[in-house]
């Protein structure tokens, strides 16, 4: 028998299980195509955030003025190539202000502004912005009040491309929505500052508008520069900062390598621990889909086990006996990687929506992921192959008498036949039918079942991951916000002292119940070789409007740090326990970072890793007396959280006034993209169980075909027997249900205990699913179980009941 | 008044014709049939393979439907029923013996013939079972499952099963093709006797010799009805058939 013969027989036999073929390949598609989807977002996220970078030129290197102190631009610019020795090739002054922006219709959106004045005049060569809407500003517009609105405000807030601000109580047309290097991520380290992140307008200016707001005309704050091209930008910073002080001996500069900045590592780090969180969710449904696969395939070859038992007769070679079975699963393995290129792209199209929304970079670079589509091909390959080479490997082995056996002979030979005929069953033969079946061929339900369970188990673990963060945010807020939630954050532009005019304008507002002040600044705390940076409220450790509760109750001492429960667990240090803490101090007219050893006064249950308190007398650690930064302020009753935030945004001094509660909604966009893909991932497993169901189903109607013939010959109806059909489902899909929840929340706690502390290690996830979680996987399950039987109703009713029983086996 | 009510027959046919349309053509598999069997009475379809016999009996069982002519069994006309009428009509009217048996492999012998008893709605299927089983000598294989029996015990099984229903009307298709001779004479005594018991039995086969137990023989070849009769030199017992 030549190769057409068989591929004749073979295309045949594909005519008739095309739909079949085409729903395993899908399952094949769908498992590869998420793989392939997923597994590749390191990838082309970290090609395009390089890519972007290079096309806006971003800077090489920043030099800051820590305190917001602004210097003469000229100045500041001279000092920086002189101390870089003509290492640097370009370099531009800015002036970098925090002021309340309001936008939106009668300035209904109150953000904290980020107000970048650059000198039109000269140019924008460094951190040039994209520009998504609107247009740009140019030389033309040097002296003017036209100013951009950074993209992120605007499409979160869905603002125009253009329309009119107020930057501290002034109004300003904005006539575009850029993108720019520097402020690509809108969300800061959790180190920073948490009330600077929570609502941020980035706003670019022309320089002398911005030198007017700030009362600092002719002023700048901070340099981009780019490094010599072949020179390395660390070893310029570290010329930078072995100069400057030579040559600026009054204020203390920080230089910073843009690769170092906290926000570009929050961009990359980012990438990789998302990626370790897609990578485990793609592993699972890839194993899910394999598995059913070749569960699948192995009934269809099952089904047909016979025709190997005639070849086996006629004495054809154990090898070309293969050959139909090998080439049926080699279709349906071709048909799955064909499906998978456009599963995998179309999933991959998804991801890239996602991230798009969240992190809208002005380039993507998306090239073909060839080693991922070729791993998800080489599985798509293997496992209908294994599917296959199994029945055949065990048919080719027993005795031809046992493989031409009829599958309706075959399926009562199990051990479990004795406890069948023992089953004292309620109800007619009919309605017993269903457990019978499943009973009777106890492999072939327990493979369903584990089909069933593998599929559904990663929808219990993402959906129970997505509550387990928002459970942990909601701790978190509760211990930063407090339980009700009631109160102003407030952030001033710089330092202020505590009995200032503008501190008791904000503090003794006739609309404020309880005010407190503080001092809020970065660090990070180290024990061992584990650093962990923190964002440090410097406060009165015995006032419960600005610490926890349980924290104003131990009466904590002064002269030590009070850390969160995750930065303690990280570090290994309890109560006592000392640790070095690295803390601005002020030297001169800057600041200057410093290492203290602290002792560790008190932990506190917050779920976040940078909250940690220190005492308000602690400044002098700070090299500060009398300087606060921040304010926490309690409405009066009946006066709206609303009405407060308009009032102290709009007093002198004032940076932002946000409302604790808008700390959630940072959280939530930070897990935004993680949150967006367990939605996609739902859709995933829904459509996986039920192709799994919709196959199983066909091949049972495939097998029980003269069963059911007889049944319809015997005069029952045919919505009896679909009634038998989904009976038989739901039992085994309530099976699978039930070890999925099991299976699911096995996975979810490796997940929370192994992947997330290493991919956001600054949150220590609670475990907590929701029971609408169960209930969702469950009636994903039950939909799908359910639906699928229901499909071969049509099939029943057309089948041709002489030749399905008067078909001699 | 349906023309069999009319004549005492319990089956009548009326210019059957049955057309199936495949690529190569029209094949006729049963041309203008026309035919009349009385109630309680074993009648034996004889003719060789694709002669249109088994055509004849499905068209009778409401598993197929005629492309012409008119079909009247126990007071109904077959070929106007629709949906749940055929059904019921399968449920109440006709039983089949299959070649094949077409046992529930999950089922025991007792359990099989239950489910026969259960879809025709008869009162204590149970009982009816068992006695179903008694008659058909397996009373001692009542909890076996069909792979447990030999071929004869299974298509006993399955006439038990048939004879549950306890409807009029008994077709069987082919019931010896799959076994040996003795068992087959012991097959056949069966469906003697149930035609002897009341019921109207009608057997397919293409042996020559089981024609001779018939109380009529209608002879197929080509599709059309070439003979209509008693069996020459009278009806035997099955015990005196050869071959």
């Amino acid at each position: 028998m030549g190769t057409g013969f068989w591929l004749r027989w073979s295309w045949r036999g594909l005519r008739r299980r095309l739909t079949q073929v085409a729903a395993i390949a899908a399952i094949i598609a769908l498992g590869s195509g998420v793989y392939a989807g997923l597994g590749s977002t390191s990838a082309w996220r970290s090609l395009s955030l390089d890519a972007t970078f290079a096309q806006l030129r971003a800077h090489d290197l920043e030099v800051a003025s820590p305190s917001g102190l602004a210097l003469p631009a000229g100045r500041l610019l001279q000092s920086v190539q002189a101390a870089a020795g003509g290492a640097v090739t370009a370099a531009e002054a800015r002036l970098i202000v925090d002021l309340p922006v309001r936008a939106g219709r009668g300035g209904s959106i109150p953000a904290a502004g980020v107000i970048v004045g650059v000198d039109l005049a000269k140019g924008v060569a460094i951190d040039r912005w994209k520009v998504m809407a609107g247009h740009s500003i140019g030389a033309a517009d040097a002296h003017g009040t036209d100013v951009l609105l950074d993209e992120h405000f605007a499409a979160q807030h869905h603002l125009p491309a253009t329309g009119r601000i107020t930057i501290a109580g002034r109004t300003v047309t904005y006539v575009g929505t850029v993108l720019e290097p520097e402020y690509l991520n809108q969300i800061a380290t959790l180190g920073a500052t948490i009330q600077g992140a929570a609502t941020r307008a980035v706003v670019f200016a022309p320089i002398t508008l911005v030198q007017r707001l700030a009362g600092a005309p002719g002023g700048a704050n901070d340099v981009v520069a780019m490094v010599r091209p072949g020179d390395r930008a660390g070893r310029v910073a570290q010329l930078l900062r072995r100069a400057l002080p030579r040559v600026e001996p009054a204020i203390a500069l920080t230089v910073t390598v843009r690769r170092d900045d906290p926000l570009v590592r929050a961009l990359y780090g980012e990438i990789s621990s998302e990626q370790r969180i897609f990578d485990v969710f793609a592993l699972l449904i890839l194993a899910g889909a394999g598995f059913a696969a070749f569960n699948l395939t192995r009934r269809v070859v099952e089904s047909e086990r016979r025709d190997i038992g005639v070849a086996m007769a006629l004495g054809v070679p154990r090898r070309q006996i293969a050959i139909r079975p090998m080439l049926l699963a080699a279709e349906i393995a071709v048909a799955g990687v064909v499906l998978g290129l456009p599963a995998g792209w179309g999933i991959g199209s998804w991801v890239l929506t996602i991230i798009k929304a969240r992190i809208p970079l002005p380039v993507w670079v998306t090239p073909w992921q060839g080693g991922l589509f070729l791993v998800g091909a080489v599985l798509g390959l293997v496992v209908p192959l294994a599917g296959s080479a199994y029945p055949v490997w065990r048919a080719v082995r027993v005795e031809p008498t046992d493989a031409l056996l009829p599958p309706h002979l075959r399926g009562g030979r199990h051990r479990l036949s004795s406890l069948v005929r023992r089953l004292r069953l309620p109800g007619s033969t009919t309605a017993q039918a269903p457990l019978r079946r499943i009973v009777i061929a106890p492999a072939r339900s327990l493979m369903t079942v584990l089909a069933i369970a593998l599929i559904l188990a990663p929808l219990l673990t993402a959906l129970g991951a997505t509550d387990s963060t928002s459970a942990t945010i909601a701790v978190g807020n509760d211990v930063l916000a407090g339980a009700r939630g009631d109160r102003l954050l407030v952030t001033l532009t710089g330092y202020e002292p505590d009995r200032s005019a503008a501190v008791r304008a904000i503090t003794g507002s006739r609309l404020v119940r309880q005010a407190a002040v503080g001092l809020d600044t970065g660090g990070s705390v180290t024990r061992g070789s584990t650093t962990v940076d923190v964002s440090i409220s410097m406060v009165d450790l015995s006032n419960p409007l600005v610490v926890p509760a349980a924290l104003a109750r131990q009466h904590v001492e002064p002269g030590g740090i009070v850390l969160s429960a995750k930065a303690a667990a990280d570090l290994g240090v309890r109560p006592g326990s000392l640790v070095q803490l690295r803390h601005p101090r002020r030297e001169g007219t800057g600041f200057r970072f410093v290492r203290t050893v602290v002792p560790v006064r008190a932990v506190v249950a917050s779920p976040y890793r940078f909250v940690a308190y220190m005492d308000l007398q602690d400044e002098a650690m700070m090299g500060v007396q009398h300087l606060v930064n921040s304010a926490v302020l309690v409405p009066r009753p009946g006066v709206s959280m609303g009405a407060l935030q308009r009032a102290i945004s709009s007093l002198p001094g004032v940076a932002s006034a946000l409302p604790a509660r808008s700390l959630s909604n940072t959280m939530q966009d930070i897990l935004s993209v993680v949150s967006n893909l367990f939605v996609l991932l739902q859709a995933v497993i829904g459509a996986l169980a039920f192709l799994v169901a919709y196959n199983s189903a066909k091949i049972g109607g495939d097998e029980r075909a003269r069963e059911h013939a007889t049944m319809l010959a015997f005069g029952l109806r045919v919505r009896r027997l679909v009634g038998i059909g989904v009976v038989e489902s739901v039992i085994l899909g309530v099976l699978g249900i039930g070890l999925s929840l099991g299976l699911g929340l096995l996975v979810l706690r490796w997940v929370l205990d192994s992947v997330f502390p290493a991919a956001v290690p600054e949150l220590a996830v609670i475990e907590s699913v929701r029971a609408v979680s169960y209930v969702l996987t469950a009636v994903v399950g039950l939909a799908a179980v359910t639906l699928a039987p229901l499909l071969i109703t049509r099939r029943l009713r057309t089948m041709s009941l002489p030749s399905t029983l008067r078909y001699v086996e | 008044m349906p023309p069999e009510e009319a004549s005492g027959a319990i089956i009548a046919l009326s210019n059957v014709t049955k057309r199936f349309v495949t690529p190569a053509g029209t094949v006729v598999a049963l041309d203008s049939a026309t035919l009349s069997v009385p109630a309680a009475c074993l009648v034996v379809v004889l003719g060789p393979s694709g002669s249109g016999k088994t055509t004849l009996l499905n068209m009778i069982g409401a598993l197929d439907t005629p492309s012409d002519g008119v079909i009247d069994v126990a007071g109904k006309r077959v070929t106007d029923l629709r949906g749940a009428q055929r059904f019921a009509y399968r449920r109440n009217t006709v039983t089949f013996v299959f070649q094949a048996f077409n046992l529930f492999p999950e089922l025991t012998a007792l359990e099989n013939v239950h489910f026969g008893a259960e879809a025709a709605g008869r009162s204590s299927p149970a009982e009816v079972a068992r006695a179903m089983l008694e008659a058909v000598e397996l009373g001692h294989r009542l909890h076996h499952f069909p792979h447990e029996l030999s071929g004869g015990e299974q298509q006993r099984v399955a006439i038990a099963r048939s004879l549950a229903t306890g409807n009029p009307v008994l077709l069987a298709d082919e019931p010896t093709g799959e076994l040996d001779y003795r068992t087959g004479i012991q097959i056949l005594r069966l469906l003697r006797q149930r035609a002897g018991g009341g019921k109207t039995v009608l057997v397919v086969t293409h042996n020559r010799e089981i024609a001779r137990m018939a109380d009529l023989v209608v002879e197929l070849r080509g599709g059309r009805i070439v003979g209509v009769a008693p069996p020459a030199g009278g009806t035997l017992d099955p015990a005196e058939l050869r071959w």
